[in-house]
């Protein structure tokens, strides 16, 4: 049996509007729970409970009824964020601090000891590709470059699970492949990751599971395999057909049961265009 | 043990690296240094040795007054801003005990004080020296005893400290910087006056009042005590008895104490 | 139905806070109280009393409430600097309101109340009779007469001022001066002088300008007694100035008709 990293059971957070006790419900009764060793996706739109759940799981928010633990431990205490690491949706960092400057302070905050520190800050650093900017104050940082910094702060103390909220918001494609290219090999390592997202096709090619929070209910969960895939439809694209050669491919559909529910140009994602755009003008330059 | 000291001292180093790099702390310390040096105005009245008294007055609610302006400005901001910029979020997720962070933070704008403080002094020592140095005086006399200019300096940083401790009881609950602001420089002006209602509150005589006024005394501190400037410095200063002085940085440390433990068990139950 | 806690209702989860940090304020209030009570104690023994009533009178609020929370060294020495400058602009009225000021917010320097007494008894007469149209104009008996109500006004004063350090030398000195240079009343001046002796932070020459003014007064015998006695006090400091009281004693002496055994054996002969 895989071990549990997360285990949430019956969370409910309401916050109280006004002095009188009226309360809106951010999460209503969640259960659910996050294998070791997987990415989980965490999605839904603006308002549907995710970044409620994540602050739950850091401590920062107090359930109102129902627990939740981390690798066993419950949320909020000092052992489950020793094994927890945050980057938050848009971080604020120190900007007159450099890189290194940055996760020397994560890193003493984190309880890092001396001895371990300057390497385990390298290794991050290189982890996620920042070696070169690291001498270099975060006031000058472009979105892409901050959010990495971040992801080498909520790294810095060796956590087995990472929660990330928001991990792509306002970052280009291309900062975004190297963000999921960089929790790919965190994935490796074995790590949990967690994150959170409404930007769905960045997920789907990330993430092992998902579950889908709307108005802080649970509406699925699973694994985005078993999630997407739609039992008795299948696709073929097709190259070189010309008209009469498609009417013999749907005349076969039809003569052996199936039914034909649509015929398209085949096309590419937005995503796909601009990374090979991109990587053919990398190319031509070279 | 020494993981949380060092935890302790990460907060503290980065509140005071912050603190020093605000033009708000040079604002103040080159309005202090000003109006040390203009003080040197008082020469042209040719008071003779009671000049000396005069710069010293003047360099005491110097020190008093814009350091009780700069540390609740630095202390609200230092503390406020980490729950502002949601950079308190990312520090908390770590594994550091909130009383921890709220220590560390107090130690920074403490050191920020102390530099404060001793520039201050030390600036107060040299301009005293020079001006005795230059003034007629019989052999053998202490126009000035330099050590209790120091000693002021160091019960008004203990005061300051106690000062920075309600800053973070107060942004514990505050929901906003200038909300927290305006209700650190109230508690000052009520901790600062308080005596008086201590002392007049028997000759009211109404008695809701009465309560209202005597329950002041039990609720804020007496800053009043640290006011003693009068006692210290100059050569017809009384001086300050040592078990005074001692009892004076206990009362401080126990009221710091109190106002941290009051706003970790504040801060601890605030939702971020 | 479960129970609502005090975390669902905001209003009693604040009243909590509050309740525990008075608990807690009191708590920490009656354990130091003691602490308290001996450093209150000795900070008030280094401060005169506050006259609040005459603050109100002469001046804001917000000075008022400077100077009750700690400034009051700092806006003394202001409202000394504005004292100045009303002195110098020969404003009477602003110059007394001044006066008042400056001695109810800190009547602890003797250097205010003795600058003030000078400025009221020695300079404002001038004012007074360069107002009157000068000294040629002004007739002999009201200078007197202006002399005599500054000088009254001044040693008044030095009278409150003593009522805050009655042990200064410095005061009693200066009521003799008034009495001996404005008011020519040397009987006066000599008790303040007598009694200026006998304080701790006396200056040498008090007792020499006692003597003085005993032999002014025509008692020669008396001076004499008195500077004899204090020769022999006197200490070892060439500040003290033994030589020039020896020579006054000398003087007596031959004035007396002191000779032989009669006259006084210094040691120093």
């Amino acid at each position: 049996m895989t071990e549990v990293a997360i285990s949430i059971e019956n969370l409910v957070k309401d916050f109280p509007v006004g002095l009188r006790g009226k309360q809106v419900r951010a999460l209503d009764g969640l259960n659910l729970e996050v294998g070791a060793n997987q990415i989980f996706g965490l999605l839904g739109p603006n308002g549907s409970g995710k970044s409620t759940t994540i602050k739950v799981l850091l401590g920062l928010l107090r359930p109102s009824s129902g627990a939740g633990a981390i690798f066993g431990i419950p949320v909020g205490s000092l052992g489950a964020r020793r094994v927890l690491g945050y980057l938050p949706e848009v971080p604020h960092f120190y900007r007159f601090l450099t890189a290194r400057e940055l996760l020397r302070y994560y890193a003493r905050v984190s309880g890092l000891p001396r001895r371990a520190r300057e390497g385990r800050i390298s290794e991050v650093l290189e982890q996620v590709g920042m070696e070169s900017a690291a001498g270099r104050r975060l006031g000058t940082y472009s979105k892409g470059m901050l959010q990495r910094v971040g992801l080498a702060q909520a790294l810095v103390h060796d956590p087995q699970l990472l929660v990330l909220d928001e991990p792509t918001a306002g970052v280009d494609p291309e900062g975004t492949a190297a963000i999921g290219s960089i929790l790919c090999d965190l994935k490796a390592q074995g790590k949990t990751i967690l994150l959170s997202s409404h930007l769905l096709a960045q997920m789907e090619g990330l993430c092992d599971r998902v579950a889908i929070l709307n108005k802080g209910r649970l509406l699925c969960e699973g694994s985005v395999e078993a999630l997407l895939i739609e039992e008795g439809a299948d696709t073929y694209v097709t190259e070189g057909l010309d008209a009469s050669g498609r009417a013999a491919v749907e005349a076969a559909i039809r003569a052996s049961g199936g039914r034909l529910r649509g015929v398209g140009p085949a096309r590419r994602g937005l995503e796909e265009l601009f990374s090979r755009a991109i990587n053919n003008e990398g190319e031509e330059a070279r | 043990m020494s993981g949380r000291i060092d935890q302790i001292l990460a907060v503290c180093g980065l509140t005071f690296t912050e603190a020093v790099r605000q033009k708000f702390f040079y604002i103040v310390v080159l309005i202090g240094c000003g109006m040390l040096l203009g003080s040197g105005y008082f020469q042209q009245f040719d008071f003779g040795i009671d000049e000396l008294k005069f710069v010293i007055d003047f360099s005491f609610g110097t020190l008093f007054f814009l350091g009780s302006i700069l540390v609740i400005t630095a202390g609200t901001q230092l503390f406020y801003s980490e729950i502002e910029n949601r950079t308190a979020h990312t520090l908390l997720a770590k594994p550091i005990r909130h009383f921890d962070f709220l220590l560390g933070k107090l130690c920074g704008v403490q050191l920020l004080m102390l530099l404060f403080v001793m520039i201050l002094c030390g600036l107060l020592t040299g301009l005293l020296y020079l001006r005795v140095q230059a003034l007629p005086f019989m052999e053998g006399d202490v126009l000035v005893r330099y050590g209790e200019l120091w000693l002021y300096g160091f019960l008004q940083w203990a005061r300051f400290g106690v000062l920075g401790a309600v800053c973070l009881l107060v942004g514990s609950f505050a929901r906003s910087y200038l909300y927290a602001m305006m209700v650190s420089f109230f508690f000052m002006l009520v901790g600062q006056l308080q005596y008086i209602a201590q002392e007049s509150y028997r000759e009211i005589a109404f008695l809701p009042l009465r309560w209202l006024v005597q329950a002041l005394a039990w609720v804020f501190p007496n800053l009043q005590v640290f006011n003693v400037g009068d006692q210290l410095g100059h050569m017809q200063a009384e001086g300050l008895p040592f078990l005074v002085v001692l009892q004076l940085l206990w009362y401080a440390a126990a009221y710091i104490l109190v106002y941290l433990w009051l706003a970790w068990w504040n801060f601890k139950r605030r939702e971020l | 139905m479960k129970a609502k806690s005090a975390v669902e209702y905001p209003l009693l989860e604040r009243l909590q806070s509050w309740a525990v940090a008075l608990l807690v304020l009191v708590g920490a209030a009656l354990v130091l109280k003691p602490v308290k009570d001996v450093c209150w104690e000795a900070v008030q023994a280094g401060q005169a009393e506050l006259r609040v009533d005459s603050l109100n009178e002469s001046v804001g609020q917000g000075v008022v409430l400077g100077v009750l929370g700690g400034l009051r060294s700092l806006v003394a020495d202001f409202a000394w600097l504005e004292l100045n400058r009303k002195w110098e602009a020969r404003d009477r009225a602003g110059l007394g309101a001044m006066i008042q000021l400056v001695t109810s917010i800190d009547p602890r320097p003797e250097f205010f109340w003795i600058n003030s007494a000078r400025m009221i008894g020695y300079d404002v007469p001038h004012w007074r009779i360069a107002e009157a149209g000068g000294y040629g104009l002004v007739s002999e008996t009201e200078q007197a007469t202006i002399n005599m109500e500054q000088a009254m006004q001044a040693l008044a004063l030095l009278d409150q001022a003593l009522s805050y350090h009655s042990g200064s030398a410095r005061l009693k000195l200066e009521i003799g001066q008034i009495y001996l240079n404005r008011l020519q009343n040397y009987e006066l001046a000599a008790d303040w002088f007598l009694k200026a002796t006998k304080e701790k932070d006396a200056p040498y020459f008090a007792g020499r300008v006692y003597a003085d003014l005993l032999v002014r007064l025509h008692r020669e015998r008396e001076a004499y007694a008195f500077l004899k006695e204090l020769y022999l006090n006197l200490p070892e400091d060439p500040m003290a100035q033994g030589d020039i009281v020896l020579e006054r004693i000398r003087e007596l002496e031959e004035r007396l008709g002191l000779a032989g055994e009669a006259v006084f054996h210094s040691g120093a002969d």
